[in-house]
């Protein structure tokens, strides 16, 4: 048994926490470096932003086809809506993939390299590890959904020039209010998939098998995604994680109505918190050998 | 051996506080709405709720209305719109569709959200606008003009010398015999609101249900329930604001199922006027825009499905009403679309869930004839193969006895 000292040594107050401060900044550079120096998920990166290039060249070549949804047809007036057609297209699954995959790497990752203990041994909390790692996870996130949108603007402004921003209620909004509702619809997913990013920290804190934590949070993002179309299940729906994700549609409304997103944030905080607590429940009492 | 069961034993505590965020989470999302619910109203009887109702001065209105309909539709296939955005038509009778509202001296707003889709009926009062998301059309109607409406009237006259306005049967007709508006004008709201009841007395017994919370908001409920055998209506339940005393929520429970069968309300919703903007609308670039001629029938789109149908009053089926009260069956018979030429239309059209809807209907055949039956928790719909479709809020069985008996 080689559990290692769970407290840092006793200091005086101030000084403790001025030192601890530093430390935390030490280690969240320290965890996004980790994280975004990583060539495989720059290639993750690059596989997210080739959708929405995808989408853009096709629509570019041979226009938008007759049964488009809305959001589709709207790509040929306006560039920023191949973003949010990126977004709405990656968000079953792309986006989930690279939210588990970093979430399921967070604590398994360093326990299957080893470096785990080396870790834990300089010593540091192990809450604020956690702390650290749901910090790492949800700044992958943003970056994950900036990314897709960010080339999605960049490339439909370049292909389809800025025209009338036209909300789902058919008023016409300017490209500065446009370009708002864009990142109001990045911020809630970002929300959205972050309480995904919990689950998978947590799953992450019971094995030493990255890979394996990242395909169960995304069996569970599939999962969810499947009950939520049952309709005999109607009763839990707003229970599944992925039940308001959808709910970004309130953004693109006119007049908006941002009450209508609450449900949805209500919702990912709640998982976000407790599947936290769960992982802190687990990891911070947990044998750490390798 | 004591320090590893203190060990174990803080491992199993620290569990608690997942356990108790989680707690906490459920907690609030299903006890919240019950203690909520409970509400303390002073008791008003059926006759002052009815008196109420007449009192109400409300003159605007913004909102969520959720229209939760479970009316027990033959399960068809797929009938989600095109695009999936959950605005079908199926939808609005099967399942829950919610609406924006917004209305005020200024015009009114209806909003129907769907997933990544909206339709939008938007009017100042001098002109109306329906925009589609799905497929980005915008109809235009704009009220003909008075001297429009002038000249349509003399070319009407002249072709149909018989044709005459329409009288539209008062609910208190009866009550009040001779001359029933100037009779009305009389009544105080206490007199007119015992009036309401002694015209209900025969069909329907009239009680309150216990209060309760509509869009969070404190309210009385008048329940009608219909005395009638026959029909398949077992209460009608209708909320009222106990502060501005208007109707906020209306439930119609069935007699098949004996469970709320549609569910009409608002989630939330303001007295407040809303701004005088979100009763404009200007079509976005790029969308379609039609604008049917009101006076000649069909739409300039070319939408309109041929002649007759429309345009020409006298052609149409003359509805005639079989029975009496909630058991009340519509009958209207002479209709220029036999059952073969709808299905044949129906199947054309671009609807699928018509044509689904008409082939999901069983055949039926009785001493008055044979045709098609749809059946649903609160409306029966029988569409004989002589032309007459027969609908009421009724069972099988009286609507067997309006076709007989129209025959």
């Amino acid at each position: 048994m080689s559990a290692v000292e769970l407290e840092p040594t006793a200091e005086a107050g101030p000084a403790r926490t001025a030192r601890a401060a530093g430390a935390f900044g030490r280690l969240f550079r320290s965890e996004l470096w980790l994280i975004f120096g990583r060539r495989r998920n720059w290639v993750g990166g690059l596989i997210l932003a080739s959708v929405p290039v995808l989408i853009a060249v096709v629509i570019k070549t041979s226009g938008a086809g007759e049964g488009d949804s809305f959001v589709f047809g709207q790509i040929t007036d306006n560039g920023l809506f191949v973003a949010l057609a990126a977004l709405t297209v990656e968000l079953p699954f792309f986006l989930p993939i690279a939210v588990s995959a970093i979430a399921g790497d967070a604590v398994a990752g360093e326990a299957n390299l080893g470096t785990l203990r080396y870790l834990l041994v300089t010593p540091v909390d192990r809450a604020r590890l956690l702390a650290v790692k749901l910090g790492g996870i949800a700044v992958f996130t943003f970056a994950a959904v900036a990314v897709v949108a960010g080339v999605g603007a960049l490339i439909g402004l370049a292909l389809f020039g800025a025209g009338d921003f036209v909300t789902l209620s058919g008023s016409s909004l300017g490209f500065w209010a446009g370009l708002a509702r864009l990142a109001l619809v990045c911020c809630y997913l970002t929300i959205c998939l972050v309480a995904l990013g919990a689950i998978g920290l947590f799953v992450s804190t019971m094995t030493e098998q990255p890979i394996a934590a990242g395909i169960t949070v995304l069996v569970v993002t599939v999962v969810s995604q499947i009950l939520d179309q049952l309709s005999q299940l109607a009763a839990i729906h707003r229970f599944l994680p992925t039940h308001y994700w959808l709910d970004y549609a309130a953004v693109l409304r006119d007049p908006v109505n941002l009450g209508d997103l609450g449900p949805g944030v209500a919702s990912a905080a709640a998982y976000t918190a407790v599947f936290a607590a769960a992982a802190w429940a687990r990891f911070s009492t947990a044998d750490v050998s390798s | 051996m004591s320090g590893r069961a203190g060990f174990a034993h803080a491992r199993s505590v620290r569990w608690l506080l997942p356990v108790a965020v989680a707690g906490a989470v459920i907690g609030t999302t299903l006890l919240a709405p019950a203690v909520a619910a409970s509400v303390d109203l002073p008791d008003k009887t059926a006759e002052q709720l009815l008196t109420d109702l007449q009192g109400a001065d409300v003159t605007a209105v913004q909102g969520t209305v959720v229209v939760d309909a479970d009316l027990g539709l033959p399960s068809l296939p797929s009938v989600a719109g095109p695009h999936g955005s959950g605005l079908g038509v199926a939808d609005l009778l099967d399942g829950t569709t919610t609406l924006r509202v917004w209305a005020s001296h200024d015009g009114l707003r209806v909003a129907a959200l769907g997933s990544l889709g909206e339709t939008d009926v938007v009017t100042d009062g001098t002109q109306l606008w329906v925009w589609s998301s799905d497929d980005s059309t915008v109809t235009h109607v704009v009220p003909p003009t008075d001297a429009e409406l002038a000249a349509a009237r003399d070319a009407l006259a002249a072709a149909h010398p018989g044709a005459t306005g329409e009288d539209t049967p008062s609910v208190l007709d009866g009550a009040a015999a001779t001359d029933p508006r100037a009779a009305l004008a009389n009544l105080t709201p206490d007199q007119l609101s015992t009036l309401v009841l002694a015209a209900l007395e025969p069909t329907t017994q009239v009680t309150t249900g216990p209060a309760t919370r509509v869009a969070g908001r404190p309210a009385y409920q008048l329940v009608l329930t219909p005395t009638d055998p026959g029909t398949l209506i077992a209460s009608v339940t209708i909320a009222i604001d106990a502060a501005e005393r208007v109707p906020t929520q209306l439930t119609v429970t069935s007699t098949v199922t004996g469970e709320p069968a549609l569910t009409v309300g608002y989630t939330s919703v303001s007295f407040t006027a809303p701004d005088p903007s979100v009763f404009t609308f200007t079509p976005p670039a790029g969308a379609t825009v039609t604008e049917p001629d009101l006076l000649s029938g069909a739409g300039k789109s070319g939408a309109g499905t041929g002649a007759g149908t429309g345009e020409d009053p006298a052609s149409r089926a003359t509805p005639q009403v079989v029975g009496e009260g909630w058991a009340s069956v519509l009958v209207l018979s002479g209709s220029a679309t036999d059952l073969a030429g709808a299905e044949a239309q129906a199947a054309d059209s671009a609807d699928p869930t018509l044509s689904a809807l008409l082939t999901a209907m069983p055949q039926v055949s009785g001493d008055w004839g044979s045709g098609r039956l749809l059946t649903t928790n609160l409306l029966s719909v029988l569409l004989t193969d002589d032309g007459r479709t027969i609908v009421g809020a009724v069972d099988r069985a009286t609507l067997e006895v309006a076709a007989s008996s129209t025959r």
